[in-house]
């Protein structure tokens, strides 16, 4: 084993917060120091999907000892609004209520106990209306959320016609809770002129900026976000921690006091959104070679109550139905549904996985009907090189490895012979199957909404040498202050222990994007850089004639090394100064040692009538095999082995990528298999704990679990050439679902039949009934 | 009696007295957890959920054992009220570092990149640091089983796993060490325990023997007691109840006793179930299979089989094994002690036949006086830390000739209450054991139950799966040379 680490000195190769996490020193919402008079906020929600509300009594509440305010929407000084795109959520109910878990009234109060007790003595009188729970309601109902969108390449109905096989299918997956290790907070502290600062656990500080002031009703300038870290976000906090921020925010305006607002894990399994259900019916034509010639897919997504970001969720499902096969004649038509049900959200992959699942099946399907490998199915209809590489929406395909990670995978994984050990196991068990499915990722990299491709950041270097980084970025868990870090010491040539990434905030780098789309490190290490050169440029001046009069030469900035904090000459690199010293001599020279970055995504546009454009600055690919194996009587589902290459371009950090790739694929694994939303049938959301929310754990990993970065690679036009990882590998846990059906279908080898997702042990026990039955 | 409110313990390395007459004491009914968090010092342990399901709260609790050895036990800090700790190190993730240098087991998860966010971070290093302490070489089923109450949602565990591999087997050598002498010995020399604690309109006993719990009981007719309390702080905790009198029997020493003669076992119902596992050494039939599914390590340290019959959830996982082992119940009470057969508990749901001012006191379970074949499946959506949603066992004897003799096919989550098929006992008795009449056996399962839907599962999912699981405890006792292709 290696030496102790003192905590002193960070290790470079390791999450630059690791030292402080495994000694519990790293501070969260709910470790902050409180500041003297803080009152604890709480939410009273909705226990109706759907009504009027006729009368109420807070007075039982209000008296309670310790209780401070209670109030409703009344009291909100600015806009009663806090929808991120399209102002349909109001903020507190105001008289009427569209889903169980919308907020009512606020309570501040001595205590956190005190705040729940106050809830619990509020007396709400509701006249209901009948609700909306399910996508096939709101269809028959015609209840959508914003206009239908189509994106089409070629003509698949004429195709249908010339294919030797044309065949339908429906496919259901369901959606999932985030269940981030921090549930929703926020402390919201009063200050002078009306000013509001804000800790919040939000990936998105600019809009939860936005949403604060708009609620609070003063300008932007008065609110200050401010995000340390987060326990975890997932997407779930990429809206939807703006809900606690300006709940918190409307009580300490009213109360003057500082508000501290954690929501319970069964509040916040209740009433946030989820990952979108889609339901989905498709169409497809085949040749008997297994080339898929025409698809056509209706999707329809759960939107929930209010918009939120489900448009643009939609839009990632539509560009991803393709996954990673060149279909020429694709016609994919995508619709939001409006129900009584918290507004879903983004979720690692946003749309992307629902997308993908449809084609999956297909290729499944097809695979079935034509007798080939289903592996064999998958190779002949990849996007092609030179041709056959252009997608439904008009972007061209760049820099494709599939088929050199298909060969490799199956090499390294052993495809074959464990096919056959697979069948030949399958042959010989009657209630234990085994199944093995391979497929690829292709995953379209930049905000498809073009204008929030971009990003800020500040540098500032001290007199000491020491470097302080702002950027719009929010620290998740990711490792994206670690890449920040890399990127800057690379830039300036210096080791990571002199910097330090500050708490995103507002007040010093405005006007950011969320950090979602898995653009974290790909926007803001640009911006980082072009701050970070800015500055070398200003000490390359400096250290041009320092050096220069060293040597006794005349020395320009192309001369000039940076690295492990000297600068060089290149050619006679005896002549050196330190970076410190460099520093120093800066700033008495009046040099400016703050710099700003900034940068936007060059290239990219799409057209939403038309469905063309250019959506995405790049691809990510992967590709995934897994095995599981199932007990057909129990339900029981065992990975026994996954094998993994991805496509990360040249790794800005490779340990941090590597545990992306891990975390996203059993997170995948998880919306495959036990993660189950169940409602009752007026749309009660029944797993609102983890009692009964089931995520994976330490035994639900791959026993044999094994993960490449594929080498495709600088990547053009990035940072340092690498790719964003966040996202893609989520996906490629389908692989395991695809297992499933695999080991399952043994039980019938010829029957086609409808999987969803997830496979739960009931889904897996009751399909194996179906599938014997005649 | 001890008259005095104080309790004692350390705090890692800190001796800490925590006095519940002083006004600005806290109730004493109060959470570790809660309490830890409002100490400047303790916000290293994380709240995750408040119920004992993710394991961000988990903490060590050492104290020495019959042999005065220190041992060290993982615990859920959120499902435990202030008293437990009495004379007991409580060992936190700010107690590791030693003189700011990493403990092994953090620099481990530093290593193996076992930490992103870091939120569940505290915890997993805390489980970590038992499986350290504890010595024992684990293999990677152990680890699995000893951190199953962790949960992560960035790692993908993966590395955890790795983390934990390279710490286990080693000797557990730690600057806590140095000083685990002198604090064992400090721990043996405590006061007692307070007795009575009246604090912020909270009456919390903790009677010192049985007598003393029996008459407490009598005297507070509306008391709570509670043997782990994993079920009682849980309604704290999530519902926000308030409890105004407690009688805690944790740790009673009565109450704690395992015991082992010819006629069988006799186990303490406030022996945690890891002590159990630890002491019934695999000898009592489906015990470790029970304990392998029953919740998680750190839950398992604190809970009992007493807790969970007195629970009696329709789907406690003790049930329908205690019931497949014919087991005897002895609860006592003003009226003296009596023995109830663990069929005649149950009346209905969550409803026994223990009388309100009786406590339960142990748990007996008989040897089988002819050979008989025992087996429990727990079916659960996920393979650890789940509650069942149906739960099987089943114990029968097959003679000579392959007949089945006095079967019991108990199950869990198919009713109002844990009970027996018994068509389908009838089915199998004094009939020969063969495939067609599991079958049999397994069909009329539908007669016997109408389960419901919920959020475990509907039903219809629970009828395939009990039929399931049936088929699946018996098969296993056909001809073992079958058995490959049956299973
Ligand atoms: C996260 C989590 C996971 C769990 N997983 C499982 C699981 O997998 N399987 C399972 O079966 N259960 C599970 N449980 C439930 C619970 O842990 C068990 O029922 C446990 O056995 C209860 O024991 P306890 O000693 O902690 O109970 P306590 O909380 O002490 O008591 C439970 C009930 O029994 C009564 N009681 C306790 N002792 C006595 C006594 N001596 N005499 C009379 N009445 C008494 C109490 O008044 C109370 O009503 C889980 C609980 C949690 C929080
Ligand atoms: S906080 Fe989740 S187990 Fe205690
Ligand atoms: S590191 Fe985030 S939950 Fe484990």
């Amino acid at each position: 084993m290696n030496k102790a680490s003192s905590l002193q000195e960070p290790s470079p190769t390791h999450h630059d917060s690791a030292l402080r996490h495994v000694t519990g020193q790293s501070q969260f919402i709910d470790d902050m120091a409180e500041p003297a008079g803080t009152l604890h906020g709480a939410v009273y929600f909705s226990k109706w999907a759907s009504g009027r509300i006729v009368s109420y009594d807070l007075e039982k509440a209000a008296k309670l000892p310790g209780v401070a305010a209670i109030i409703d929407f009344t009291a909100i000084g600015g806009d009663n609004q806090m929808g991120p795109v399209v102002h349909d959520e109001p903020c507190l109910a105001d008289g009427n209520v569209t889903f169980r878990g919308q907020a009512i009234f606020l309570v501040a109060a001595r205590s956190r106990e005190i705040s729940r007790r106050a809830l619990a003595s509020i007396q709400v009188k509701v006249e209901e209306r009948p609700g909306i729970f399910t996508i096939d309601k709101a269809i028959e109902e015609n209840s959508f959320l914003g206009p239908a969108r189509k994106i089409c390449t070629g003509n698949p109905d004429e195709a249908f016609d010339k294919c030797d096989h044309v065949i339908y299918g429906e496919l259901f997956t369901a959606g999932q809770e985030h269940w981030y290790l921090e549930t929703q907070s926020a402390l919201c502290i009063p200050g002078e002129e009306g000013r509001m600062t804000v800790y919040a656990s939000t990936q998105n500080p600019t809009e939860t900026q936005a949403i604060v002031s708009e609620v609070l009703g003063v300008s932007r300038h008065s609110v200050t976000v401010v995000v340390k870290r987060m326990g975890g976000a997932f997407g779930g906090k990429e809206t939807q921690g703006n809900h606690v921020a300006a709940w918190a925010a409307i009580l300490a305006q009213h109360t003057g006091k500082p508000i501290k607002m954690r929501l319970t894990r069964d509040e916040d399994q209740k009433v946030t959104g989820k990952r979108h259900p889609f339901r989905s019916n498709w169409q497809a034509g085949f040749t008997s070679d297994g080339m898929l010639i025409a698809l056509k897919a209706n999707l329809f997504s759960d939107g929930g109550a209010a918009t939120d970001l489900s448009w643009a969720i939609m839009e990632r499902a539509m560009f991803h139905v393709d996954n990673a096969y060149y279909i020429p004649n694709l016609e994919v038509n995508g619709r939001v549904c409006f129900t009584n049900l918290p507004s879903n959200t983004a979720f690692r992959g946003f749309g992307g996985p629902q997308g993908m699942a449809i084609t999956e099946q297909v290729m499944n399907r097809i695979a079935l009907l034509t007798g080939l490998d289903p592996v064999e199915v998958r190779r002949r209809n990849l996007y092609g090189t030179t041709e056959r590489n252009i997608t439904h929406y008009g972007q061209r395909v760049d820099r494709n490895p599939m088929e050199e990670m298909a060969v490799r995978l199956m090499d390294k994984g052993d495809y074959i012979s464990r096919m056959e050990g697979v069948d030949a196991f399958n042959k010989s068990h009657r209630h234990i199957r085994r199944g093995l499915a391979m497929m690829p990722v292709k995953f379209g990299i930049s905000f498809t909404t073009t204008f929030l491709n971009q990003a800020g950041a500040l540098v500032n270097i001290y007199q000491d040498g020491s470097v302080v980084i702002h950027h719009g970025g929010t620290e998740m868990g990711q490792g994206l202050n670690t890449k920040i870090i890399a990127v800057a010491a690379t830039e300036l040539g210096i080791s990571a222990k002199r910097i330090v990434v500050e708490p995103t905030n507002t007040m010093v780098v405005p006007n950011t994007s969320a950090t979602a789309a898995s653009s974290g490190s790909d926007l803001n290490g640009m911006a980082v850089r072009d701050a970070a050169a800015k500055l070398r440029n200003r000490l390359s001046t400096v250290a041009c004639r320092i050096l220069g009069e060293q040597a006794r030469m005349i020395v320009s900035p192309a001369d000039l090394m940076f690295d492990d904090d000297y600068i060089r000459l290149e050619q006679r690199p005896e002549m050196q100064l330190a970076f410190t010293d460099l520093v120093k001599q800066a700033y008495l020279n009046q040099v400016s040692l703050s710099a700003t970055g900034y940068y936007r995504t060059p290239g990219i546009w799409y057209d939403k009538e038309q469905g063309r454009g250019k959506p995405f600055h790049y691809f990510a690919f992967g590709m995934a095999l897994a095995e599981v194996e199932v007990d057909l009587l129990t339900g029981d589902v065992r990975t026994l082995r996954a094998d993994i290459l991805h496509d990360v371009g040249n790794s800005l950090h490779r340990t941090i990528d590597l545990g992306q790739i891990q975390g996203a694929f059993v997170q995948g694994i998880g919306w495959c298999t036990t993660e189950e939303l169940r409602y009752s049938k007026d749309g009660e959301l029944l797993n609102f704990s983890p009692d009964t929310y089931k995520i994976p754990t330490i035994d639900d990993i791959p026993v044999e679990f094994n993960i490449d970065l594929f080498p495709t690679g600088a990547n053009p036009g990035t940072i340092h050439g690498s790719k964003a990882v966040g996202e893609p590998p989520f996906m490629l846990a389908l692989s395991v679902w695809l297992a499933i059906q695999y080991a399952l279908q043994s039980v019938a080898p010829e029957k086609v039949f409808s999987y969803s997702l997830p496979a739960t042990n009931e889904k897996i026990v009751k399909w194996v009934e179906e599938l014997r039955a005649d | 009696m001890n008259q005095s409110q104080t309790i004692f313990f350390y705090w890692n390395q800190q001796h800490v007295e925590l006095d519940f007459s002083r006004p600005e004491a806290p109730r004493p009914s109060t959470t570790v957890l809660n309490w830890l968090r409002s100490q400047h010092q303790g916000k290293g342990t994380k709240e995750g959920c408040a119920e004992g399901d993710c394991g961000a709260c988990t903490v060590v609790a050492a104290w020495p054992d019959e042999n005065s050895v220190m041992r060290y036990h993982a615990v859920n800090s959120c499902l435990i009220f202030l008293p437990w700790l009495h004379g007991k190190q409580l060992i936190t993730v700010e107690g590791l570092a030693d003189n700011g240098h990493l403990h092994p087991v953090q620099q481990a998860v530093v290593d193996f990149n076992g930490t992103q966010c870091g939120f569940c971070t505290p915890g997993i290093v805390m489980s970590l640091f038992a499986i350290y302490k504890n010595g024992a070489s684990a293999g990677r089923e152990d680890v699995v089983l000893a951190m199953s109450g962790n949960l992560c949602r960035c790692t993908g565990y993966e590395p955890i796993l790795e983390a934990a591999m390279s710490i286990t087997g080693l000797p557990g050598h730690d600057h806590l060490s140095d000083t685990e002498a002198e604090i064992a010995a400090k721990l043996k020399e405590m006061p007692e325990a307070p007795v009575r604690i009246n604090h912020q309109e909270q009456l919390y006993m903790k009677p010192a023997s049985l007598s003393e719990a029996i008459s407490l009981r009598q005297a507070h007719p509306q008391a709570v007691v509670f043997c782990g309390g994993t079920d009682v702080a849980l309604a704290q905790t999530k519902k926000f109840i308030e409890y105004h009198e407690l009688i805690d029997l944790t740790g009673l020493k009565e109450l704690t006793s395992f015991t082992e003669d010819e006629s069988g076992w006799t186990i303490g119902a406030a022996l945690p179930l890891e002590a159990i596992h630890r002491r019934h050494d695999g000898r009592i039939p489906m015990f470790d299979a029970l304990f392998r599914v029953f919740a998680s390590k750190q839950i398992r340290e604190t809970a009992t089989l007493g807790g969970n019959l007195g629970t009696a959830s329709p789907i406690g996982d003790t049930w329908p094994v205690l019931m497949a082992l014919e087991a005897m119940v002895v609860v006592s009470g003003p009226g003296g002690q009596r023995t109830i057969d663990i069929g005649n508990i149950i009346t209905g749901y969550r409803r026994t036949a223990i009388l309100p001012d009786e406590i339960i006191l142990e748990i007996k379970i008989p040897k089988p006086k002819t050979e008989r074949n025992f087996k429990f499946l727990k079916l659960s959506k996920r393979r650890q830390m789940d509650i069942a949603t149906v739960s099987v066992a089943v114990s029968f004897t097959i003679d000579s000739k392959g007949i089945v003799h006095d079967p019991i096919l108990a199950f869990g989550g198919m009713s109002d209450r844990p009970e027996r098929a018994t068509l389908a006992e009838q089915v199998l008795h004094g009939h020969l054991f063969d495939e067609e009449r599991i079958d049999k056996a397994c069909r009329t399962l539908n007669d016997n139950f109408r389960p419901i839907s919920d959020a475990r599962s509907s039903a219809e999912g629970r009828t395939i799966l009990a039929e399931n699981g049936l088929k699946k405890c018996l098969n296993h006792f056909i001809n073992p040379q079958n058995k490959q292709t049956n299973e």
